[in-house]
């Protein structure tokens, strides 16, 4: 091939890279924001936000006032990043409680040994948080609101189907209904043991529960078992 | 025939534009002889090409099912290293073989990195060990003079026939490599919280870092590791006023430094007026802002579309135009809309950096992708810049795209980085899920039971 050749087929060449240099960009810009969507889609049923915690007393120096911080369907609350509702205080626990909301509000469970203060008052077991409730870790105080709709999105949650595909109309697994039938507090069924981070040191825990992993596949019988000892003594 | 999603599409494009730029890489080969001699296909381009597709699907398809890397980075990364090694190729066969063996080279790094990242949970007994190992490699350097700076740690020397003088064809930038020690560094020791005695020694060894390479005269990696520095205080702290700090402190060293070096001094005047005609040493008459000025020169020639893959003629006069002035040399042949589109694939990296440390449910992690992703963007921003004359020219590599080894090996490290806390973040999302899937099916035998029961 002569040059003459060379520099006019490269040259109309040119226009196809351009094309492509902007395609390529083009597709993976929808890639990048499809894969969000899908993933938030993915992440629960139900995890957008169906009401917020606002600080409304004390002051930290990472929440500035009247900070809101959404709260989804169910999920964890505390001061580590692995929580979903990530509250970056020293004041409160690396793992504070977890949260599910029902049709009669959000119910807060503190981890076990631990408390909550709800309305001034010290809670050991799970807690219904009502519609402008206030709860309290340390000197900070929290408001919840929860948004229009979420207690009928509770109770179209309310017989979610099990992991193995069946629903709680259906018998459920005899060893979690036996115990639960003997009266056991929800917050029995917690599989968290409490961490230095729950301790009142004034620390927040973030560097422990940052490098916890998620305990996946624990055997539930024996975490109940564990836990129902716990509380009968 | 199914209809394609937005993997496969991105793919195929990549795959295209490697395949079409590969080919006239191929057509293009060498000429025989003269200006006018006839081009003769070159059968090395085609089996680089053959070698570059296999790394786009491997990229795209086999590293995410093999190491959880995310599929997006990977091939939006692959897209620019195939540019980089047809556009070396381009400029010399030898560069663009070289460039070619350490993406090769780098992708392995890269995988090793990967798998480290899921490994590891704290070095914090190893921080005196990796500071001092810094500080060695930092060091090693300044007893040796390259190009004019004390940067390079000089390889392989080869002494010209005909001038007699002593070249370098090889060197080590271990400046490149403590890029990936610091940030690793800051991010565990940033990992836990504000003005405790850890943030104490990450300021200490950033500090140390930057005065090093102030020492060493190499002042685009001492920027860069000031900036993805103070990035990664700011992004663990949340500290507004350290960052004013950091901004302000940087400010005034740079007036320092500006008021007691020539070279940066030189740097500035030449960025200020590139235009302007100077004598040069021997009495002849200069352009104050010569690579600058060449540069922008290159710039205009390419117009919108481009003068065409492997013609030469007007960036031949660029200096340093397969390393610093790289992206002149990308502009003046493919245009200024596709120059556009290559930045804009940096931003869909960097985009997706910020995203993988805000997915990343430990501290380290998201430090760590922070780190990586900030020192990316900002080594492309200050090296683009300084090309089009928007700033001081500072002599860093365009990543992924500069010829360079040692750039390529670290810029191939970082990505594996990115793309462990990928796998991480992935891995802690499906943990997550599994624990709040059995807390939701317990949840409902509560209700179950309770309305079963009536307790």
């Amino acid at each position: 091939m002569t040059k003459s050749v060379y520099d006019a087929l490269s040259l109309s060449l040119s226009y196809l890279f351009m094309a492509l240099g902007v395609a390529i960009v083009l597709c993976g810009a929808a890639w990048a924001r499809a894969d969000r969507r899908a993933r938030k889609a993915a992440a629960e049923p139900g995890a957008e936000a169906v009401g917020y915690l606002k600080l409304t007393g004390g002051t930290s120096k990472r929440v500035s006032p009247k900070q809101r911080f959404p709260v989804p369907v169910e999920g964890t609350v505390g001061s580590a990043r692995a929580c979903d509702v990530y509250i970056p205080s020293a004041e409160i626990p690396g793992k504070a409680g977890r949260f599910t909301l029902t049709q009669a509000g959000m119910l807060l469970s503190p981890v076990v040994g631990g408390s909550v203060s709800v309305n001034g008052m010290a809670y050991r077991v799970p807690v219904l948080l009502d519609e402008d409730s206030r709860v309290e870790w340390g000197s900070l105080s929290f408001q919840l609101n929860l948004l229009d709709g979420a207690r009928d999105l509770a109770a179209a949650r309310i017989t979610p189907p099990l992991s193995d595909g069946s629903t709680v109309e259906e018998e459920p697994p005899a060893r979690w209904s036996s115990r639960l039938r003997r009266g056991l507090p929800l917050g029995a069924v917690e599989s968290d043991e409490p961490t230095e981070a729950d301790d009142s040191d004034g620390t927040d825990g973030t560097d422990e529960t940052d490098e916890t992993d998620y305990p996946v596949d624990t055997d539930d019988s024996d975490e109940l078992t564990e836990s129902a000892a716990t509380d009968a003594e | 025939m199914a209809r394609w999603d937005l993997r496969q599409r991105l793919v195929m494009l990549v795959m295209l534009f490697t395949f079409a730029l590969g080919m006239l890489a191929m057509l293009h080969g060498a000429p025989v002889s003269g200006a006018s001699a006839v081009y003769t296909a070159d059968f090395t381009a085609l089996l680089i090409t053959i070698g570059l597709l296999i790394m786009i699907f491997m990229g795209a398809y086999l590293f995410p099912k093999w190491f959880g890397a995310d599929p997006l980075l990977m091939t939006m990364m692959n897209f620019l290293c195939a540019l980089g090694v047809l556009v070396q190729y381009s400029i010399s066969r030898s560069g663009g073989l070289y460039h070619a063996l350490w993406y090769a080279i780098g992708s392995i790094l890269m995988v090793v990195a990967s798998l480290a990242v899921r490994r590891v949970k704290t070095l914090r007994r190893w921080w005196p060990h990796l500071a001092v190992l810094a500080a060695v490699l930092l060091i090693a350097p300044l007893f040796n003079t390259v190009n004019g700076a004390h940067a390079h740690i000089p390889i392989q020397r080869v002494t010209d026939a005909v001038t007699g003088r002593s070249m370098i064809t090889l060197s080590i930038q271990p400046s490149e490599g403590v890029k990936i020690l610091l940030i690793v560094l800051l991010a565990d020791m940033l990992s836990g919280h504000s003005w405790r005695p850890d943030s104490v020694w990450a300021m200490g060894v950033a500090a140390m870092c930057v005065g090093l390479l102030i020492a060493e005269d190499d002042l685009g990696t001492c920027v860069l590791y000031a900036m993805t520095a103070l990035l990664m205080f700011f992004a663990a702290t949340g500290s507004f006023t350290l960052l004013f700090t950091g901004v302000a402190g940087g400010a005034g060293s740079a007036w320092l430094v500006y008021q007691n070096t020539g070279k940066f001094r030189t740097r500035v005047e030449q960025w200020l007026n590139p235009f302007m005609r100077v004598m040069d040493d021997k009495g002849g008459v200069g352009l104050k802002g010569y690579q600058i000025a060449e540069s922008l020169m290159a710039l205009a020639a390419g117009g919108v579309h481009g003068l065409g893959y492997g013609i030469r003629d007007t960036f031949r006069w660029v200096p340093e135009y397969s390393n610093d002035f790289v992206f002149s040399v990308v502009c003046s042949q493919f245009g200024a809309v596709f120059a556009l589109a290559v930045l804009a694939v940096y931003v869909v990296i960097l985009f997706r950096g910020m995203r993988i440390a805000q997915r990343a449910r430990r501290r380290f992690h998201a430090l760590l992708a922070i780190g990586v992703t900030a020192l990316i963007g900002f080594q492309t921003f200050v090296i683009v810049g300084g090309v089009v004359n928007m700033f001081p020219l500072t002599g860093v590599t365009m990543p992924f795209i500069s010829q360079g080894g040692s750039s390529m090996l670290s810029c191939m490290a970082l990505m594996g980085v990115l793309n462990g806390v990928y796998a991480c973040a992935d891995q802690d999302e499906r943990d997550a899920r599994a624990i709040l899937g059995q807390y939701s099916a317990m949840r409902s035998t509560f209700i179950w039971t309770t309305r079963e029961v009536g307790g």
